[in-house]
């Protein structure tokens, strides 16, 4: 797995290859949902809330991974969620943060197979 | 006898300003509500959906011109979070960067601009959804002891609460309840959880929370005794002027940060969010690529002009981690956003093109319904967060109080005062019990005064670290124990709070009995004092309230004579204010 250096969002795969996000709250309760490719994800562990999918196609193709966060109002204003990518295939990334956003904040992920 | 009187004259003359700035103040904003109000705000401009009041009816939603992006009130408020997400990308970067490399951020907020885009789309398919501001449960909590504990001098508070500010709570109040000495207070308090991690930021996490349980059940004040005619008196918090310490020790955990505001987002709120997580990774938002290239080389492209507020937006947060809201300059950078947007050829193409997509155009609506579903299940979220902090709760306290000497003041001459002998300072060792009625049918145990009041309870003991055998002390000093019900008004009558402002005005009914050992076959004392008092607390601004205060007594700690006193000051609620500033927004 690659990153783009200028977003941080925009990752390249290998087709077949598992990814793995990992969604830290710093500062507020960790209330987050994921989805990747229209398709509802379950966390397989939480605080942090740990995010696993395959993505498979041809070159080219392109998904993408969604995650909401929850923040509460009374959240510091600095409260956020940090994203740490890692690929099955080589590849340990870090994503922007997604700051406080009263009540949600989303964050999209990019990917494209190589 | 004089300062009682003089006390009194005071007091009346007060209620009377009083009374007379509310009803002068009510006539003012009722003929203004009557005329301008509606221009005010730039997002209630002609055509605007949005209203601050939550209980309005919904209004119709004005037909969608997308070359006016500013004037829809979903997109204006998207865009807010869109600017702030452009404010906090500029912090994280290094101190000194050049503007050129400054305008990172504009490219690293590309993973926000999914929401963003659908949230135009949807409002340019007439699909938006016309909804109203929810965050308002902050402001009508009542269980915190933001003022001084009720032995400090300059207290109105003949109970103390169990809540615990989370943000620095600060109080200054004029007055005396359980002392014949009226000085000057003022209280600052805080969680060590807190005050540890503002120095840890990133580490502060859910984890660390439910692992640090003493710290953050733990509420650590300062009392201080402030001039009457400080000017700032925050200047007088100094370790000199402390008047009591207090340690509290909450028995059951009612923050935001609480676990079980996890349980309450699984229930309530999970499902809503990962629908709104499914539109936003569907395949069919691939069809607003094209938007969202626009957006972020239009947001690249224009960096000059929009810099200066980003960096303006920055410095008004920057060194308040206790700061729940952007400043006024994000809404700001909001706004330029979307009149930039508004100009941009490329950006109104675009949005034409993806506008016919019948796939992106379902997924906008459903995305609108989503999100509708999400705002009505965060209400029942908040709802049970709010409640969190009823019911039954309780803590153990541990004060250190130090009396004011006290003088004759016969005259204002400090001369001619007669200072009194000092009075020792002592330990206080507290349990305080509390239950405030569940507005959902969640509470387990009944209130024991019915679903509309509240009941606190103190019981403590106090001692002597060193005892005056001299002034008839013995290490045991005395015990206390009171009583008290609070009732809620509603949101009182004077009208110079916002839209927003919940605050409620409260009526308070205490009693309380101190054995005071040291008193006992003391001439011109006694060592059994009663005290009842009679409190209305009304909230006249943004987190700004005045309590008023009455009190009848068979006796003072130091003179056996019966009062009558009646008492006034100003509570400060940083909470609150945090909360409204959200609200208003």
């Amino acid at each position: 797995m690659t990153q783009d250096p200028n977003t941080l969002v925009d990752f390249t795969v290998a087709s077949g290859e598992q990814v793995t996000v990992t969604v830290q709250a710093v500062n507020c309760n960790c209330m987050t949902t994921g989805a990747f490719n229209g398709t509802d994800l379950t966390a397989i562990s939480n605080d942090p809330d740990v995010y696993q999918f395959t993505f498979n196609g041809n070159s080219g193709d392109k998904a993408r991974f969604a995650c909401l966060c929850v923040f509460q109002p009374k959240d510091p204003l600095f409260a956020h969620y940090t994203f740490q990518l890692t690929g099955s295939q080589g590849g340990n990334f870090s994503s922007t943060d997604t700051p406080k956003e009263t009540p949600k904040a989303s964050k999209v992920l990019f990917f494209t197979i190589a | 006898m004089h300062s009682r009187a003089v006390t009194i004259v005071l007091t009346l003359i007060f209620l009377l300003t009083i009374r007379g700035a509310a009803l002068g103040q009510s006539a003012t904003l009722s003929a203004v509500g009557e005329g301008a109000v509606g221009n005010q705000n730039p997002k209630s401009a002609p055509g605007s959906s949005q209203s601050n009041d939550p209980n309005s009816p919904a209004q119709t939603c004005a037909k969608f011109d997308p070359k006016q992006l500013e004037n829809d009130a979903a997109i204006a408020n998207d865009a807010e979070g869109l600017a702030w997400s452009i404010v906090y990308n500029y912090s994280t970067l290094p101190a000194n960067v050049t503007q050129a490399d400054a305008a990172i951020p504009s490219t690293r907020v590309k993973g926000r601009l999914p929401q963003f885009n659908l949230v135009v789309l949807s409002a340019a398919l007439s699909m938006k959804e016309c909804k109203t501001a929810t965050v308002q449960t902050a402001t009508k909590q009542t269980n915190k002891q933001v003022g001084a504990p009720s032995s400090s001098d300059g207290s109105t508070s003949a109970v103390q609460k169990v809540g615990i500010p989370q943000l620095l709570g600060v109080a200054v109040e004029n007055g005396a309840v359980t002392s014949n000495v009226s000085g000057t207070t003022i209280t600052l308090s805080t969680t060590p959880y807190g005050f540890i991690y503002a120095f840890a930021r990133d580490q502060d996490t859910e984890q660390a929370y439910e692992d640090s349980p003493f710290f953050t059940h733990l509420g650590l004040s300062a009392s201080f005794n402030v001039g009457s005619n400080s000017s700032d008196p925050l200047a007088s918090a100094t370790r000199k002027q402390v008047s009591q310490w207090q340690a509290k020790y909450a028995l059951r955990d009612t923050s935001i940060r609480s676990s079980a505001v996890r349980g309450f987002y699984t229930s309530e709120l999970a499902q809503a969010a990962a629908n709104l997580a499914k539109d936003l990774s569907d395949p069919a938002n691939g069809a607003a690529d094209p938007l969202l290239v626009d957006v972020s080389g239009i947001l690249l492209s224009n960096w000059n002009s929009l810099f200066p507020n980003v960096k303006q937006a920055y410095t008004e947060v920057a060194n308040q981690p206790n700061a729940t809201d952007p400043g006024p300059t994000t809404k700001i950078l909001a706004m330029q956003i979307l009149q930039i947007l508004d100009k941009d050829p490329g950006y109104q193409s675009a949005l034409s093109v993806a506008g016919q997509n019948s796939l992106l155009g379902n997924l906008a609506s459903r995305y609108s319904k989503d999100a509708a579903t999400f705002a009505t299940q965060e209400k029942k979220f908040e709802t049970s967060v709010s409640n969190l902090a009823k019911g039954w709760n309780g803590a153990l306290s541990f004060n250190q109080k130090f009396p004011t000497t006290t003088t004759s003041a016969a005259t204002s001459s400090a001369s001619s005062s007669t200072a009194k002998p000092p009075v020792p300072p002592y330990l206080v060792g507290e349990l305080d019990v509390t239950c405030e009625p569940k507005t959902d049918n969640t509470q387990k145990v009944a209130c024991p005064l019915g679903p509309k009041a509240t009941l606190t309870g103190n019981f403590s003991g106090s001692f002597y670290a060193n005892p005056n055998p001299a002034l008839n002390e013995t290490a045991f000093r005395g015990g206390n124990g009171a009583l008290q019900a609070q009732w809620s008004l509603g949101p009182g009558f004077v009208k110079v709070k916002s839209a927003n402002d919940k605050s409620q005005m409260t009526l308070s009914a205490s009693g309380s009995y101190q054995r005071l050992q040291e008193n006992k076959d003391q001439k011109g004392k006694r060592p059994d004092i009663v005290l009842g008092n009679l409190k209305l607390e009304i909230p006249i601004s943004s987190g700004v309230s005045f309590p008023l205060s009455f009190s009848v007594a068979n006796a003072t700690e130091q003179i056996k004579e019966t009062y009558v006193k009646g008492n006034f000051g100003v509570s400060f609620d940083l909470d609150k204010l945090a909360s409204l500033l959200k609200a208003n927004q």
